[in-house]
């Protein structure tokens, strides 16, 4: 694996910048199945109540845990 | 041996398993292929095809998988294999197949590895073609 040295404040501005962009696509699937909720939006795709959800269903998923990720190393800064 | 493989491909994270599906696109259908776009922010790879059709093709972290082609610009106009709505009564639950129309689901060969799955899904999508 690769590493470089970066400024703190940069690093910290990449990676809010990234969860910006992330809660930018999830906000965007919630708002076309006009929910409030992932959980909920979630639970609603997998058990059909949704019909052709499962597309946006398998990306929020990624998304969510995108942003898990990245604000745990937020985190540990 | 084959076992192994599976564990290799179980272990991989979505970006791994879209670069995978490129890596075969490009290899074996890039005659049939015009245009492939893999996107930055998310896990999804958009195949245009010499005629007209679109695939699209998702992975997530936790093996879950979408592989939809468009037909036309008709909504029904499409196909879809994934194994995310649980509700489908099929040999191959949770894996499942949405045929042309989107009017009924029936068992899927596929299982989430891009290294067969899109095999089968490029032979599909040429079936289709010659009716």
């Amino acid at each position: 694996m690769t590493q470089v040295k970066l400024d703190k404040a940069v690093a910290e501005d990449l990676i809010t910048s990234k969860m910006r962009i992330l809660q930018e696509y999830i906000n965007s699937i919630l708002k076309r199945w006009n929910e409030t909720s992932t959980k909920i939006f979630l639970e609603k795709a997998r058990s059909g109540e949704y019909e052709n959800a499962e597309e946006d269903a398998v990306e929020l998923r990624q998304f969510l845990l995108d942003y898990s990720k990245f604000q745990e190393l937020l985190n540990d800064f | 041996m084959i076992f192994k493989y599976r564990v290799l491909v179980f272990k991989m994270d979505s970006r791994e398993k879209l670069q995978l599906a490129y890596n075969v696109l490009i290899t074996d259908f890039s005659d049939s292929v015009r245009e492939i776009i893999v996107y930055k922010d998310r896990p999804v790879l958009k195949t245009t095809f010499q005629n007209e059709s679109i695939l699209y093709i998702r992975y997530n972290d936790y093996g879950e998988y979408t592989y939809s082609v468009i037909y036309s610009p008709n909504p029904d106009d499409q196909m879809r294999f994934d194994n995310y709505d649980d509700r489908w009564d099929v040999n191959t639950r949770p894996h499942h197949f949405h045929i042309r129309g989107m009017q009924s689901v029936i068992e899927s060969p596929m299982d989430g590895d891009p290294n067969q799955d899109i095999r089968v899904l490029i032979k599909k999508i040429k079936e289709f073609l010659k009716k």
